[in-house]
C-alpha cells in the first residue's frame, strides 16, 4: 500500500497467481474490454512470442473520487509456469491482496495445489501467509466438460474458506464478482491495519 | 536450490504534502541542470512519486514507472544471483535517441532520468548522485510517517467504495 498525501491517492496492489494457462491474463483482458475508459490505463503485457507471459501483465484501476481521496487499484498477474518462481516472486513485492486463479479440468488440481503452495513459500518470505493475508479464489473454466465439481475443488484448494467464485473469463462469468469481492478484503485489511497502528505523524 | 532464509517486512508507504513538495524542488532542480526529457521519483512497487517532465512529454508515466520498478527488480535478483552484497548502482537503457538512467535512493524509492543521448552520462550520474543524497533526507523511512485511520479508511470510506463499485460494475451481469 502507498499513500500519497498530497495527491489523496491510495495506491493498493492486487496480483492475479494460479498454474500456467488458468486464466489470470484472460481476467485482465476482460476488464480492460469492459470498464469505462475515463476509469482504466492502458493494459501492459509482457509476454513470449509463444503468447505466454513472461513477466507480468498491468493494468491500473480508478473509480474516482471517494470522500476526498483517490483509490487505485493496480492489478498484476504473474507468469504461471513453473520456471519463472524467481519472477513471481518480483511481482509479489509490496502485494496488498491475491485472487488465485485455479483451473477448474481434473487433470489441473496437482498443478493447483502445487501453485497455491508456491504463493504460500513467497508469501512466508516476506512475512505473510494464506491464513492472515485478503485473498480470494476464482474457480475458472466452469464451462470446460472435464471441469471438477466446485464442492471439491473447495475441500481440495479452499483449506481457509476464503470467499470463492465460479468464473469463464473470456466471458466476463465471475471476472468482476471476483475483483469487487478482492476489492472489498483489501480494503477492510488495511482499514483492520491503520487501526491497529498508532498515529505518527502527518 | 533457493533457500528462503530471510523475511523482509510488507512496505506501507506514506508521503505527506511537505515530503512532496521538497521531493518535487530536488526533481525540478535536477531537471533544470541536466536539461532532461523526464526526472521520476517511484517507489518499489512502481508508483510515481514525483516527476518533473518537459511540456513535450506524452508517455504514460504511471506504466514506465511500474515497467522501471519491474526491471529495477529483475537487476536486484540477478545481483543477488550474481552475490552482489547489494543491487547494482544503476541500470541504463540505452536507445538511439533517448536514453534512461535508473538509480537506487534507498531500499524503498530509485530515481529514473530520461535523457537524450547527446546528453554525457557522466553528467547525468554527476548531478544524480547529488539529487539522491538530498531525498535520502527527505523521503520517509520504511513504515515512518502513518495517518490516523479516521482520515484515509474509515467506515464511511468504506460504504461509500462499496457503492462506487457496485455503479462502476453495475452493467456486468456477473455481479
Amino acid at each position: 500500500m502507498f499513500i500519497h498525501w498530497a495527491l489523496r491517492e491510495i495506491h493498493l496492489k492486487i496480483v492475479y497467481y494460479g498454474p500456467g494457462l488458468s486464466g489470470k491474463t484472460a481476467n485482465l483482458q476482460y476488464i480492460y474490454s469492459r470498464i469505462d475508459p475515463a476509469l482504466k490505463g492502458d493494459l501492459v503485457t509482457l509476454k513470449t512470442r509463444e503468447d505466454r507471459t513472461i513477466f507480468f501483465d498491468f493494468l491500473q484501476l480508478e473509480v474516482g473520487n471517494i470522500d476526498g481521496k483517490k483509490p487505485k487499484f493496480n492489478l498484476y498477474t504473474v507468469p504461471g509456469q513453473v520456471h519463472y518462481d524467481l519472477t513471481r516472486r518480483i511481482v509479489l513485492n509490496s502485494v496488498d491482496g491475491i485472487v488465485f486463479v485455479a483451473d477448474s479440468q481434473r487433470e489441473m488440481m496437482d498443478a493447483n495445489l502445487d501453485t497455491l503452495l508456491d504463493l504460500e513459500k513467497h508469501l512466508i518470505i516476506s512475512g505473510k501467509t494464506l491464513e492472515n493475508f485478503p485473498w480470494v479464489l476464482q474457480y475458472n473454466k466452469r464451462d470446460l466438460p472435464s471441469a471438477e465439481p466446485v464442492e471439491e475443488m473447495e475441500k481440495k484448494l479452499n483449506f481457509f474458506g476464503v470467499p470463492s467464485f465460479e468464473a469463464v473469463a473470456p466471458q466476463g462469468q465471475g471476472v468482476f464478482a471476483t475483483l469487487k469481492e478482492m476489492i472489498k478484503q483489501v480494503v477492510s485489511r488495511a482499514h483492520a491495519q491503520l487501526e491497529n497502528r498508532q498515529r505518527v505523524s502527518v | 536450490m533457493e533457500t528462503i532464509n530471510h523475511r523482509r517486512e510488507s512496505v506501507d508507504t506514506f508521503l505527506s504534502k511537505a515530503q512532496f513538495e521538497e521531493v518535487s524542488d530536488r526533481l525540478s532542480n535536477l531537471a533544470e541542470k541536466l536539461g532532461v526529457t523526464a526526472v521520476l521519483l517511484v517507489n518499489s512497487s512502481g508508483q510515481t512519486i514525483a516527476q518533473k517532465v518537459r511540456s513535450s512529454w506524452d508517455i504514460d508515466s504511471t506504466i514506465l514507472s511500474t515497467l522501471t520498478a519491474s526491471s529495477y527488480a529483475a537487476a536486484k535478483e540477478m545481483a543477488r544471483i550474481l552475490s552482489e552484497e547489494s543491487n547494482f548502482k544503476m541500470v541504463l537503457h540505452e536507445g538511439e535517441h533517448r536514453n534512461v538512467y535508473i538509480s537506487s535512493v534507498n531500499r524503498d524509492f530509485f530515481l529514473i532520468v530520461v535523457f537524450k543521448s547527446g546528453v554525457a552520462l557522466g553528467m547525468v550520474r554527476l548531478f544524480a548522485k547529488k539529487t539522491i543524497t538530498q531525498l535520502v533526507s527527505v523521503l520517509p523511512k520504511r513504515g515512518e510517517g502513518s495517518v490516523s485511520m479516521d482520515q484515509i479508511f474509515d467506515r464511511r470510506f468504506q460504504s461509500l467504495l462499496g457503492e462506487e463499485l457496485d455503479r462502476s460494475f453495475k452493467n456486468f451481469s456477473d455481479t
